[in-house]
């Protein structure tokens, strides 16, 4: 791939949910014509199924690339089993992520500053140290959805994002559908 | 097999720790990121061939001190504090390579006292800190008499005649070597002509031809003749081809890097039966198209010969054919990994051979 490459990864399950999502970012972030000009790579996968395969999301979490990886997910259909899913692939670098999100949303950090705090890797490098965690659930007023924000940068400061939003903050990622 | 490998304060690693080890092993990273270091830290776990491996990679890097005017007869001599961490030259200095969690090699600035036997030295530095007498480089291997000793001289240098000795003394009484590392430069057609010896008329033979055909469908034949009288050892001679329809012999030489390179990587495995083949850069001299057959074919034989491959590269075609061969070859699990070295972070962050595929069709940057 030519030209600048992304550290901020948005993952979605089709062509459509980039469109989507892309259309929400426009509104808040300046978004340029260029892929390579865009705040973040918004990447659509073949599906839902294959998005939540095992070891999709923990392949991508390793990317030498991806400081910010996001996944949005829609949640209209079967939202727990989703989580699980998940949970299940985020677990090696999250220990310790409980097994149902909470209704309120979610934020765990190795770094265990705000919100539920899975126990620090004690060993160096075994994971990002800083790496933060956070997942939001919408009101049911719509087509209900999560984001889940994995910061794989450890010069990031753990922070929550704002409740129902979407956009480029700085240089944190957060999103909500 | 070696499923695990510890590296605690050899040259850029402080501690360092790489799991999930496979088969075939691919090391990838960012320049200077260590990945020569991990090969070198791997080949000393030979015992008999880790003072050959430490002189080999010193000289290579030219790691000398300056040579001293004035002297008679001035010798070339290593400096050594650059295999440590903080390239500081101080007793009790050390690094050390685990091998499946149990110590592998060691090796250290230590002491001797002035009337013991300078091959057992007083290592580790504990056990010296009493003693004053000359520095001496120490090494322990993972057998119970795997010690060895090698004085330093005035100015901290090791003199590369003596490790050189040494070296071949130890080597020398070997049984026949089963660790091959492979540089960016390959072989010289002195090793080339000694590795010939032991696969010529064996099964191995029609592998090294069949390797050459990848790159070269015409060649029917090979043969490696004695290099003396066709140079000094270091040229590409003594390696001939016969080509189909021709009754040239052709000096392998004249075709190009990559027939050399290839015929280097399939006589280093051919070699390495029971053993370990290390590669530094793999890739090198090999052009994309071949690169899915050369995995296809190292993979297999590497099974066959029960070797265990460790490789490094810095190119994405060498990455993504790797990962064709496993998404469409299958191999039993744990057949091969990618490993991408990062010493900051203190452990190599490994992909198995599912998520190799999947960082492949994802366009996921594994180095």
């Amino acid at each position: 791939m030519a030209g600048r490459r992304h550290t901020k990864m948005l993952l979605v399950e089709g062509l459509d949910d980039r469109a989507a999502v892309a259309n929400l970012l426009d509104a808040v972030v300046p978004w340029g014509d260029r892929r390579e000009d865009w705040p973040v790579d918004i990447r659509p996968t073949l599906g839902v199924e294959l998005l939540l395969a095992p070891d999709f999301i923990r392949t991508q979490l390793k990317s030498a690339e991806a400081r910010h990886l996001c996944v949005v997910l829609d949640a209209d259909d079967d939202p727990s089993n989703r989580w699980a899913r998940v949970r299940r692939e985020a677990l090696d670098a999250f220990p310790g992520l409980p097994d149902e999100l909470p209704a309120d949303g979610l934020v765990a950090s190795t770094l265990g500053s705000r919100g539920r705090t899975p126990p620090a890797r004690r060993s160096a490098g075994r994971s990002r140290p800083e790496a933060s965690i956070r997942c939001r659930r919408t009101p049911a007023r719509s087509q209900a959805g999560f984001a889940t924000s994995l910061n794989c940068d450890s010069r990031q400061k753990d922070r929550a994002p704002p409740a129902d939003t979407m956009g480029v903050s700085g240089s944190e990622l957060w999103g909500v559908v | 097999m070696i499923r695990s490998l510890g590296i605690h304060g050899y040259r850029c690693f402080d501690r360092f720790e790489m799991g999930d080890l496979g088969r075939v092993n691919l090391l990838v990273g960012t320049n200077n990121s260590g990945k020569t270091s991990v090969l070198e830290a791997l080949s000393f776990l030979r015992w008999v061939q880790a003072p050959r491996f430490l002189w080999a990679g010193m000289l290579r890097r030219g790691e000398m001190l300056p040579i001293e005017t004035g002297d008679a007869a001035p010798g070339q001599e290593l400096d050594v504090r650059h295999l440590f961490r903080g390239r500081e030259l101080a007793f009790g200095r050390r690094f050390d390579v685990t091998v499946n969690g149990a110590p592998g090699f060691a090796c250290g600035i230590g002491r001797v006292a002035e009337s013991a036997d300078p091959a057992q030295p007083l290592f580790p530095a504990e056990r010296a800190s009493q003693v004053r007498g000359p520095l001496v480089l120490a090494l322990e291997g993972a057998g119970a008499t795997d010690r060895l000793g090698i004085p330093l001289t005035g100015r901290g240098g090791l003199a590369d005649a003596v490790l050189f000795s040494r070296a071949m003394l130890l080597d020398g009484a070997a049984p026949p070597a089963s660790l091959n590392f492979l540089s960016p430069e390959s072989l010289p057609s002195q090793v080339v002509n000694s590795l010939w010896g032991a696969i010529a008329l064996t099964p191995e033979e029609a592998f090294v031809v069949d390797a050459m055909r990848l790159l070269d469908p015409e060649i029917e034949r090979l043969a490696v003749l004695n290099p003396i009288g066709y140079g000094d050892g270091r040229t590409r001679a003594g390696v001939l081809v016969k080509r189909r329809g021709s009754d040239q012999r052709v000096p392998l030489g004249s075709m190009g890097d990559g027939m050399w390179r290839m015929l280097s990587l399939a006589m280093a495995l051919a070699t390495a039966r029971g053993g370990t083949l290390l590669v530094d850069e793999i890739d090198t001299g090999l052009h994309y198209t071949v690169m899915a057959d050369m995995w296809r074919l190292l993979t297999e034989t590497a099974e066959r010969l029960d070797v265990q491959v460790f490789a490094t590269t810095h190119s994405f075609d060498c990455v993504h054919s790797l990962a064709s061969v496993c998404r469409d070859v299958p191999g039993a699990a744990g057949r091969v990994s990618i490993q991408r070295i990062e010493p900051e972070r203190g452990t190599a962050i490994a992909f198995s051979e599912r998520e190799i595929v999947i960082a492949a069709r994802q366009n996921i940057e594994v180095r």
